[in-house]
């Protein structure tokens, strides 16, 4: 038995030796991934690029971008023969019936705290200094750049959602809703004491960044809208940020009315704050996809083929409010045969228009299903020969065009109609080339009723025109709509004007006055119990 | 001497008395075809006394045979088999006459002898009691008979008593199976036996050549059970674990080692839902038990992890299922999901060079072909003027473009061969298959050589192994076969000519999804070559009897290179201008692995104990790179040329490269303990711990216990009729599932956003995840019960299963919310399930007579699914669900709802009740009264249906007459629904604007009228079925050819049908759909459809 012990003995020993050279250490080896806490910062913006880059999102047809305008009067998103149902999730914007669980609501949720949680950690990893400042630049500045972005982000939050959570430190804890009034004044707090920080450069460092000028348009924005935001007008205090942009003189407006929606538009002198797109480095922005036909690919030779049909499109409606000879219905609208690069050779459907020439016309049957033909789709954004599936063109999110309606508004409704109409008129000027005259408007005409007729449409006709009551200030909206048609402002000026719950137009029917704002998405409830649905959508 | 040549006479018997040393000699030669056949049979000599004295206390039967060698000088020959399932001995006997005592000793091993000579041969008595006794010899010899005994395979067996009833004649065969025997008049039946198969009996009649097939028992309590980290006798199985080995395997074509196991154990559901050459199965084992984990089991073949085709089909020799949470808790965080024990062919002990040849041929036939529009009915449709409807004049069927009749080829070659100290095994397999869509293909190469040495007199023992594959088949982008082709065969317009008139492929870009199908593969050019290195091997010591220390060392290594070329005259340059494109990738991974167990065997009065003890380390890494390109001058560089297209220059074209790795490392202790062989018990633990998991989890522990009790060896069921075993055993043991991948639980950040700074667009640091410290491994804990029983001799036999087993910290991509965190997702541990189910395997042989038998065996399963949480303290997802699945464009919808309380695999959406005058769906509201669906509100949807079977049912059958056998498996499964897409897509007038349609796209719904030409498509429950089915799954004829050729020892040639004929009322392609993840039920429109094999095959022994 001795020999057994032995020898089991120096088994033993032999095993230690073995698993004395193994090593248990679980930690994990990265390659090719990065954490943030082994990353030492060097480009502060790289860290801060985070919250811009993300912006990006916003323009897609399922977000932002497309919530603005087919959930109003001007731009709608039927299903065709080639698709566009989806589940109903446009067709639903369109009627006014969305629900908690519609992913324009999620996707809008998620990107706009997306950039308030990234600027929450960044305006801490500025102050503690785990990221520098370049050289030349102070960290007040970056951070007041940064707080500016959050602003930004809350803005569009209570805009679109009313009551939400204010979180504005790096946290996990679950937080409740804070009022809109609340957050108004916190945007409001944060952009004026961030103003005096920011750079008033406007050169190629500061394009598509929030210097002084784009903050304060921004912050004319929500000054515009605070009547709707906390039952409060401010136009006064929108007037003076305005005329701080105008007076800095920095920014004119472009004679060319689609200068400012070039492929290469990022030099325009009208764009104040524009989300930067590239076909290669930063995608995203396929308006041409998703509006146009896909016949329309030979137009202009485009590398991508727009999907199907198409889906977004005018509301005829509203294409019939537009001065026969405005030249912003040509210019930002596709109308018509439509023909192959060479101009001559018709293009052809592929649908119920198999094989027919593609002519694309005005009237709508209603908002629900359209041949594949019907509808003017989009033409204000350059779609560039041989353009790929994401366009180059920056999107304007502020322009000076804007500044000065905002102005020209907000004089309108403080009684000052005759200035407001002289920078209307300035506006309408590049469009109306060939007949300048009626590029002049008065005061007493932007006070007049919209010319837009209301009514539900059946198969092209009205059949129940609802709501008739004139809109104040209607022909202010009017020029509004017109001038930035495919910009996604249309739902905030239709909820200032006071339609936008009201009237009905193609197949929208009034559905609710809460709907101007809309429900918290589910998969944010669900997962917060201290977070409570608006009451009207519960 | 004459006698013993008239009369036959076992060879031993007839050795003459000669010198110790000569008789050695030729007793070594004669005998050496025998060991082949018994495996290690230990043999020696000394001569003594007749007598036996022996004072034993649970001695091994071994030792006790050693004592007698030893005291008498006879040699006792025995199987090691034999040996394994003895009793321990304890008897006591002094000078005891030879024959009483192993009378004795004997009895209550259910063992025989016989001595011959000098020569004690021990048999098993259970069958063979009754026949071999043979007190006299009769001189009268009326006719000879000869024939040939073969296993199943047809393999010969050598050493098969073949005894005359009721007389003394009685002869064994040679080592070709041969034997000859003289028939002494009143013979009446032929008797033939050997240990470990079914006693067969044919009557005498006129024919002088009697040939046999022997089929091995059918349950057999000897048999050997692969366990984790060893073997165990069936008898001593305390846990649910079912062995299928090589002669019950499916037979005839497989693609994958799963494939030969299916129908064969209850509660493992193997799935084949497309014909694909390249698929694998998906295999279940008791239900979906994970939400977001790895459904895989583990896959360890001869201790080495791999994959389901990591080794031929026809090089396994046996497949050993660990069910239950007891048995595969020794494999602590991989163990929930199964373990599947791939054992692959094996030579043991002294044999002589044995060549196998094995080779078949199979064609594929559709199962079944959608019913859509041809020419003539599409050109109604032109002439109704339906929206979308456009002749072009042709007619064409693109389905007949676009597959083949294929023509797969599989040859095997094995080699083995060697002496007692060293021997081998080598094969290779070479496999061409061929798809019923055009290009489809796989072509594998499979080497495999193992060889096993032994030294020092068995302390040392060292195997080795090379083996592998070499695999190559036509990808898409180096993926699989494009269910596009398929897809678009359907529903490309059956008026469209191939090509225009200058032989350009038409295509009509604008449509979606649209595209010319035979254009798809005649314009594309795909490789992907695949190869798998394992180099493994393990030395193992044993110092002194009952104990051994084994170290296994292995690596495993693969590389893939994937080449893809679509040229100018490809869809993708007309739809996305392209204009010639290709991509590259590769992948480099390396598996290592150590492993040291140590075991112990001691067996002390009543008491036999086990102990294993184990370390494990395993590293895993794997690279991949991966590059397009777009824009090339010329088609002819293919995808060799990279850089000579434009698109990467430009900046459009991806690259990828990325590298990962995780460890594994664990310690695992084990005690097997019985008493008496009656009273079992199995405890283990494994303590593990995982890279995957986050820095403050990093560790767990994995227990087991099991218990069971042979019922049958208590003397209260000593004396029942007919009653052979009855086992009661219970187990309950820990499991885990790692995460899916790496680096889930790190605060992760990328640089995979981009911002325009300063006219320059730079990187910008993004936030990957939301990291979670506290992942862990996913927990199962499992109950199970089983009872094994057998009747009359195990002619009757099988066991019954119960388990619970709960799932709890599922590993899910939990919804948190935004804000606080950046993502609207964690991967956290927040989920628990729960399974329940029965599994009933029963076993018979209810014919068996001379020239014929029937066994049969049938498995039924049932598993009941439930969700029990979608919670815990940390992370609460209020609603209780959330949907999966989803439906593709244009419905954008998602399918599947999982939902506390409710099962894994719920159709959620809405129910259509009724069509409307107009043509457009009626659908039933919330509160239960018809809506037009226009009116849908989300809170409409209700759950529909559940794709995932309840039932399963297997049957399989197995005839053999003399040379002939024939084998007939059969499957079903119940009570579940499918999705079926391709009704719900095209039998929807509206989408004739995308293309053809199923001829019954205008037939009335629901009795009334067809659907609106406008109606848009929908998820509704109209298309939901039930996949109920049941399948005549595989039929196989063969044949065993009598052969007394000295080189070729065995020819067997067989046919078999594959997948052949499915009784459902589904309509759809094949029933047998998707029952993976969490959105299963959906008979994809884009799958590969299901085949129907015809195979030929041919089996050669030398």
């Amino acid at each position: 038995m001795k020999t057994i012990y032995k020898q089991a003995g120096q088994c033993i020993f032999l095993c230690g030796l073995m698993l004395a050279s193994c090593n248990n250490n679980l930690d994990e080896v990265v390659y090719s991934e990065l954490t943030e806490e082994s990353y030492t910062y060097t480009n502060a913006y790289q860290a801060i690029g985070v919250a811009y880059a993300n912006m990006r999102g916003l323009i897609s047809h399922t977000h932002y971008y497309m919530v603005q305008e087919t959930s109003a009067d001007a731009i709608v998103m039927p299903a065709n023969a080639s698709g566009w149902d989806d589940g109903g999730i446009y067709r639903r914007m369109h009627v006014h019936t969305w629900n908690s669980e519609n992913p324009q609501m999620v996707n809008m949720w998620n990107t706009f705290y997306t950039g308030v949680i990234n600027t929450n950690r960044i305006i801490e990893q500025l102050q503690n200094g785990t990221v520098p400042p370049p050289s030349g630049v102070s960290s007040t500045s970056l951070i007041a750049e940064v707080r500016t972005i959050r602003a930004f982000f809350y803005w569009l939050l209570m805009d679109n959602f009313g009551d939400v959570p204010l979180i504005t430190t790096r946290t996990d804890e679950l937080p409740e809703k804070t009022t809109r009034t609340e957050i108004f004044q916190f945007v409001v707090n944060e952009l004026t004491e961030s103003i005096p920080d920011l750079s008033e450069e406007k050169n190629p460092l500061y394009y598509a960044r929030f210097n002084k000028w784009a903050a304060k348009t921004l912050l004319a924005n929500v000054y515009l809208n605070a009547e709707v935001y906390v039952g409060q007008p401010k136009w006064q205090e929108a007037i003076a940020e305005c005329n701080d942009v105008i007076n800095s003189g920095k920014y004119q407006l472009e004679t060319d009315l689609k200068a400012a929606f070039r492929t290469d538009n990022s030099g325009s002198s009208e764009i104040i704050f524009a989300i930067p797109f590239d076909e290669n480095q930063a995608g995203g922005f396929s308006v041409h996809l998703f509006s146009w036909h896909a016949s329309l690919r030979n137009k202009y030779n485009t590398l991508a083929t727009p999907w199907g049909a198409g889906s977004a499109k005018g509301v005829s409606q509203f294409i019939d409010t537009y001065d026969e000879d405005d030249e912003r219905l040509p210019a930002f609208w596709m109308i018509g045969p439509q023909y192959a690069s060479d101009g001559v050779t018709p293009l052809v459907g592929s649908y119920d228009q198999g094989g027919k020439p593609l002519v694309l016309s005005k009237d709508l049957p209603d908002g629900i299903y359209t041949g594949e033909a019907e509808g003017y789709r989009m033409n204000k954004f350059e779609v560039k020969t041989g353009a790929l599936g994401s366009l180059s063109n920056d999107f304007p999110f502020f322009r000076y065009a804007q500044v000065l309606l905002i102005k020209a508004e907000c004089l309108l409704r403080t009684g000052a109609g005759n200035d407001a109409a002289a920078l209307v008129s300035d506006v309408r000027t590049r469009a109306f080339t060939d007949n300048p005259a009626k590029a002049q408007v008065t005061g007493n005409q932007l006070a007049q009723n919209s010319s837009y007729q209301y009514g539900l449409v059946t198969d092209y006709q009205i059949t129940e025109p609802g709501d008739q009551s004139p809109v104040t200030f209607g022909r202010m909206l009017d020029e509004l709509g017109w001038e930035f048609a495919w910009e996604g402002h249309r739902r905030r000026d239709m909820i200032r004007f006071g339609i936008y719950t009201t009237k009905s137009w193609l197949s929208h029917k009034p559905n609710g006055a809460y709907r101007t704002v809309f429900p918290i998405p589910q998969i944010a409830i669900n997962s917060n119990p201290k977070l409570v649905q608006h009451p009207d959508y519960q | 001497m004459h006698k013993n040549q008239l009369c036959s006479v076992k060879p031993l018997q007839s050795y003459p008395k000669h010198t110790s040393l000569r008789r050695k000699i030729i007793m070594h030669v004669n005998i050496t075809a025998f060991l082949l056949l018994l495996g290690c049979m230990q043999l020696s000599a000394t001569s003594l006394s007749q007598t036996v004295s022996l004072d034993a206390t649970r001695q091994p039967l071994t030792k006790v045979f050693k004592e007698i060698e030893e005291q008498t000088g006879y040699y006792i020959m025995y199987n090691s088999r034999v040996a394994r399932s003895a009793v321990p001995v304890t008897f006591k006997a002094t000078n005891m006459p030879l024959t009483d005592f192993l009378d004795a000793i004997l009895e209550k091993q259910s063992l025989k002898y016989t001595i011959n000579e000098k020569t004690i041969l021990i048999t098993r008595s259970a069958k063979q009691e009754d026949h071999v006794q043979r007190p006299q010899f009769s001189l009268l010899q009326l006719r000879e008979i000869t024939g040939r005994i073969t296993n199943g395979q047809g393999e010969p067996l050598e050493g098969v008593t073949v005894s005359v009833k009721n007389t003394p004649a009685v002869t064994t065969t040679d080592a070709n199976g041969n034997y000859r025997i003289s028939v002494p008049e009143e013979g009446k039946a032929l008797l033939i036996t050997i240990v470990g198969y079914e006693p067969r009996e044919f009557t005498i009649g006129s024919s002088s050549i009697i040939n046999a097939v022997m089929q091995e028992s059918v349950s057999d309590l000897d048999e050997v059970v692969v366990v984790g980290y060893g073997t165990q006798r069936r008898e001593q199985i305390t846990t649910a674990v079912a062995s299928i080995k090589a002669e019950d395997f499916v037979k005839g074509a497989v693609q994958d080692a799963a494939q030969l196991i299916r129908g064969k154990v209850a509660g493992l559901s193997v799935a084949t839902p497309d014909g694909n050459p390249t698929a694998t199965s998906q295999i279940m084992l008791r239900g979906n038990v994970t939400i977001n984990g790895s459904t895989a089991p583990l896959i360890l073949i001869d201790g080495v992890p791999g994959s389901l085709m990591t080794v031929a089909p026809e090089d396994i020799e046996s497949i050993d299922v660990l069910k239950d949470g007891s048995a595969a808790a020794i494999y602590g965080t991989r163990g929930t999901n199964g373990v599947i024990l791939i054992t692959t062919r094996k030579v043991r002990g002294e044999v002589p060079p044995t060549l196998e040849f094995n080779s078949y041929w199979t064609t594929q036939q559709m199962t079944r072909e959608l019913d859509f529009m041809d020419a003539a009915q599409y050109r109604q449709l032109v002439a109704q003027s339906k929206p979308g409807a456009v002749d072009f004049g042709n007619e064409t069927d693109w389905l007949r473009q676009t597959t083949q009749t294929p023509l797969s080829q599989v040859y095997n070659l094995s080699l083995k061969g060697g002496t007692r100290n060293t021997n081998y095994i080598m094969s290779l397999e070479y496999r061409m298959l061929n798809g019923v869509m055009k290009k489809s293909d796989n072509t594998i190469l499979y080497p495999r050589l193992e060889v096993n040495h032994t030294m020092f007199d068995g302390i040392l023992k060292i195997n080795a192994n090379i083996n592998g594959y070499q695999q190559k088949h036509f990808a898409i982008d180096g993926g699989n076969y494009s269910g596009l082709v398929y897809r678009n065969a359907l529903t490309f317009n059956p008026t469209s000519p191939l090509q225009d008139e200058n032989g350009k492929w038409i295509e009509q870009p604008d449509k979606t999804d649209y595209m010319n199908p035979l254009a798809l593969i005649e314009e594309s050019i795909g490789e992907n070559r695949n190869q798998n290195f394992r180099t493994f091997g393990s030395a193992t010591l044993t110092p002194f009897d009952g104990f051994a220390v084994k170290a296994l060392f292995s690596r495993d290594m693969y590389n893939s290179t994937r080449g893809y070329y679509e040229t100018k005259q490809h869809y993708s340059t007309a739809r996305n201008g392209r204009n010639g494109f290709a991509s590259r990738g590769t992948t480099r991974s390396t598996d290592d692995l150590f492993e040291l167990t140590a075991d112990y065997d001691r067996a002390i009065g009543g008491h036999q104990f086990t102990l294993l003890g184990g370390y494990t380390w395993r590293r895993y890494n794997i690279e991949d790179y991966w590059m397009q390109n777009w824009d090339f001058p010329t088609d002819e560089f293919s995808y060799n040329n990279m850089s000579a297209g434009l698109a990467l220059r430009r900046g459009e074209a991806p690259e990828n490269s990325s590298q990962s790795e995780n460890k594994l490392t664990g310690y695992f202790f084990r005690l097997n303990y019985s008493f008496l062989d009656k009273y079992l018990l199995m405890a283990s633990i494994r303590h593990e711990g995982s890279s995957r998991f986050g820095a403050n989890h990093k560790w767990g522990n994995f227990p087991a216990i099991s218990l069971g009790w042979n019922l049958h060896k208590e003397p209260f069921l000593q004396d029942v009729e007919g009653l052979s075993s009855l086992k009661l055993r219970g187990g309950f043991g820990v499991t885990g599932t790692e995460p899916n991948t790496s680096y889930m639980s790190l605060n992760k950040i990328n640089f995979n956003t981009n911002v325009f700074v300063n006219g320059e667009w730079i990187q910008a640091i993004n936030p990957s995840n939301n990291p979670n410290p506290d992942l862990r491994w996913e927990k199962k804990e499992e109950l199970n019960i089983g009872l094994d029983y057998g009747f009359l001799d195990n002619r009757i036999s099988g066991s019954i299963d119960y388990y619970i087993r709960t799932t709890k910290d599922l590993i899910a991509n939990f919804p948190v919310p935004t804000p606080p965190y950046l993502y609207s997702s964690i991967t956290a541990n927040a989920a628990s399930m729960e399974n329940k189910g029965i599994e009933i395997q029963l076993n018979a042989t209810p014919v068996r007579t001379g020239d014929f038998q029937w066994n049969t065996s049938a498995n039924f399963s049932t598993n009941a699914n439930r969700v029990t949480a979608l919670s815990n303290d940390r992370f609460a997802l209020a609603s209780g669900y959330f949907d999966t699945g989803g439906t593709g464009e244009p419905i954008q919808q998602a399918t599947h709802r999982v939902q506390v309380g409710q099962p894994i695999g719920n159709f959620y959406g809405f129910k259509s009740i009724d069509i409307d005058e107009n043509g457009y769906w009626i659908i039933e509201g919330k509160d239960g009264s018809p809506k037009p669906i226009a009116n849908q509100q989300a809170d409409d949807k209700q759950i529909l249906g559940n794709g995932l079977p309840r039932h399963y049912v297997n049957w399989n059958n197995t005839f053999s007459y003399k040379n002939i056998d024939l084998n007939i498996t059969m499957r079903g499964a119940f009570d579940y629904q499918i999705l079926n897409m391709t009704e719900m897509f095209w039998s929807a007038p509206v989408m004739l604007t995308r293309g053809n349609l199923r001829s019954n796209a205008y037939e009335n719904v629901y009795g009334k009228r067809p659907l609106a030409d406008d109606q848009s498509l929908q998820y509704v429950s109209y298309y939901l079925e039930d996949g109920d089915y049941w399948k005549i799954d595989n039929v196989t004829l063969g044949y065993n050819v009598g052969l007394s050729n000295p080189y070729l020892k065995r020819a067997r040639i067989y046919a078999s049908i594959s997948n052949l004929y499915t009784f459902t009322s589904y309509k759809g392609i094949d029933p047998e759909v998707n029952i993976s993840g969490l959105a299963p039920g959906i008979d994809d429109k884009n799958r590969y459809p299901a085949v129907r094999s015809y195979t030929l095959g041919i089996f050669l022994t030398f």
